[in-house]
This record gives structure tokens, C-alpha cells and sequence, in this order.
């Protein structure tokens, strides 16, 4: 490297990069040790009773989805469309219905504005949240609680 | 001159020095690729939200993002922890949940009541093990909701 301070000649400037490395040695450090190598995503759910809908109109379609110990979802739909559907939620076939079952359901005839999602005691938060994140795709909003 | 003379003759004998110049222009290279790298990952993580050691959260895809702070609630394998502060164990927590929740409610209004600008928040956000069942979860939410949490945001490993 080198500066030319005018005229006649040239000095050579050596850049001295230790300083550089001692103060990226400690950040590099520093940040390693507060650093979070995982990312966590959220489903937005309501707890049953809440007040913000106490105005809301009755829903002319309820559905209740149940989740069973043996990894099944039961999904239970009243009103403008009745039926019980069963999924199981280890079969990946399964899943893709209960996908499709979820979008037919926003079908703007059935009015449908929200899902409730309650389980057995037993049942895990893994499973509970398996079945969260297929109908948050679908774009419901999620009641859970015991119903 | 032999063939093998002329091959060797020119070849410089290798001399001892006692200098060993380190080439550290490469290392700046790589910790200048590995700070931006790390810094980066702080800039677009805003909020930091981590599961203590030992609380396995199970993974989804159609996930959201946080993007305001809000209480947060953990159910690890020993027990209940809020805001990073262990509770109870899952034998008795009904009433150190809902005194913890209630000095929580009482902070916000005295805040809310100071400053007309800030509301109460219903929010919470529920980071739990993977193996905790609903009856235990369900109970949570109903404290919860009887302290005036009524929206939840449970935690997943977004993949």
C-alpha cells in the first residue's frame, strides 16, 4: 500500500489488520454466545368467552374440531352443513384431505368465522399444534379451549 | 554432465530461516464474512424469543411472525415458567399462576392508568414442550383467560 504525499515520492504505509482481528476475534464471540440458530412462528388463537366477539353475530356454521389420543381429528360441522369427518393425523393422504375439507369450508355460504379446537386430556401439544397449523394455512381464526 | 547432474544443478538448496510469517488477510476474510453473517441474523430477528433448555417445541410451517412483545408464558418438562421465571411444578400451580398473572394485570393497569396512550394487553404468547397434554393446557388457558389473556400465540420451531 501506498501514499503519495505530493510531489516527489511515495511512502509506504503498512496497514497493521492484528488490531482488526483482535476486535472481530471478540465480536464474533460475543455474538456466537447471544445468537438464536432457531427460528419460532406462531398460531394465533383465541381462548373461549372473548369479549372483543361478544357483539359478533351468532355463526350460521360451527365447527368443532376434536383431537383423539390415537391421533385422529374428528371434525364435527353444524349448521348450513352438517357432517362428521374423521382424519388421521400420522397418514399423509389424510392430511391433504383434512386440507381440502378445511378450504371447502370457507365457502362464503356457510359463513363460517372461526374453528374451535378442543381435545382429549391425554392428547399432546404436538398433535394439537399439527392440526393448528393445517387450519392456519387455510386462514381461520382458532378458538381453543374444552367445548 | 551426466542427465541427472543437469536436472539437479539448478535446483536452490532449501535454507533454514528462523521467520515464520502468519498470512492473516485470509482470517480477516472469513470473520468478516462470519460477523455479517451473525449480525444480520440479530437485524432481522427483532423480537428474541428462545424456549429454555430443555423445552422441545414442536414444528409447523404455516406460521406467523411476533412482531410486539407480549407476556410470555413457558410449560417445560419441570414446570411453569413466566417471563423467563419459574412458577411451580405441575403438581400445584393453579394459585402461583394466578397470583403471578394477577401482579402481571395489575402492573399493565397501573401503566395503562399513567399513560393514556398505552392499552392493556389481552396477548400472551405460550411456548410449550411437546409432550405436555392438553389437560394441563387447557387449564393454563383458563387462568389465562379468567386474568384477561385472551388472545394466545403458541410457539412452534417455524420450518
Amino acid at each position: 500500500m501506498s501514499a503519495n504525499f505530493g510531489s516527489g515520492g511515495s511512502q509506504e504505509v503498512d496497514l497493521n489488520i492484528t488490531p482488526i482481528i483482535d476486535c472481530f476475534t471478540v465480536l464474533i464471540t460475543f455474538l456466537l454466545a447471544s445468537a438464536s440458530f432457531i427460528s419460532i412462528g406462531f398460531f394465533e388463537a383465541a381462548t373461549p368467552g372473548n369479549a372483543s366477539d361478544a357483539s359478533a353475530a351468532e355463526p350460521e356454521t360451527e365447527v368443532v374440531v376434536k383431537i383423539h389420543p390415537n391421533q385422529s381429528a374428528e371434525f364435527r360441522i353444524k349448521g348450513k352443513r352438517n357432517g362428521t369427518l374423521q382424519f388421521n393425523l400420522s397418514n399423509p393422504e389424510s392430511l391433504k384431505s383434512m386440507q381440502k375439507e378445511i378450504e371447502s369450508l370457507k365457502a362464503p355460504e356457510l359463513k363460517l368465522n372461526q374453528i374451535l379446537i378442543s381435545a382429549e386430556d391425554s392428547v399432546d401439544y404436538k398433535s394439537m399444534t399439527q392440526v393448528m397449523d393445517q387450519i392456519n394455512k387455510a386462514n381461520l381464526p382458532l378458538v381453543v379451549g374444552e367445548f | 554432465m551426466t542427465k541427472k547432474r543437469r536436472l539437479f544443478q539448478n535446483k536452490p538448496k532449501n535454507k533454514e530461516s528462523g521467520n515464520l510469517s502468519l498470512q492473516i488477510t485470509s482470517m480477516a476474510d472469513i470473520f468478516t464474512i462470519l460477523l455479517v453473517f451473525l449480525l444480520k441474523g440479530i437485524a432481522s430477528d427483532a423480537l428474541a424469543i428462545a424456549p429454555s433448555n430443555g423445552t422441545q417445541l414442536p414444528s409447523g410451517i404455516n406460521t406467523t411472525s411476533l412482531t410486539d412483545p407480549a407476556l410470555q408464558i413457558e410449560l417445560s418438562q419441570k414446570g411453569i415458567l413466566i417471563e423467563k421465571e419459574f412458577i411451580a411444578t405441575y403438581e400445584q400451580y393453579e394459585k402461583p399462576l394466578s397470583a403471578r398473572l394477577e401482579k402481571e394485570r395489575a402492573k399493565e393497569k397501573l401503566i395503562a392508568d399513567a399513560n393514556s396512550s398505552v392499552k392493556i394487553d389481552s396477548r400472551a404468547i405460550l411456548l410449550s414442550d411437546q409432550t405436555i397434554p392438553f389437560s394441563t393446557i387447557k387449564h393454563i388457558l383458563r387462568t389465562l383467560a379468567q386474568n384477561g389473556y385472551s388472545e394466545i400465540k403458541f410457539g412452534v420451531i417455524k420450518e
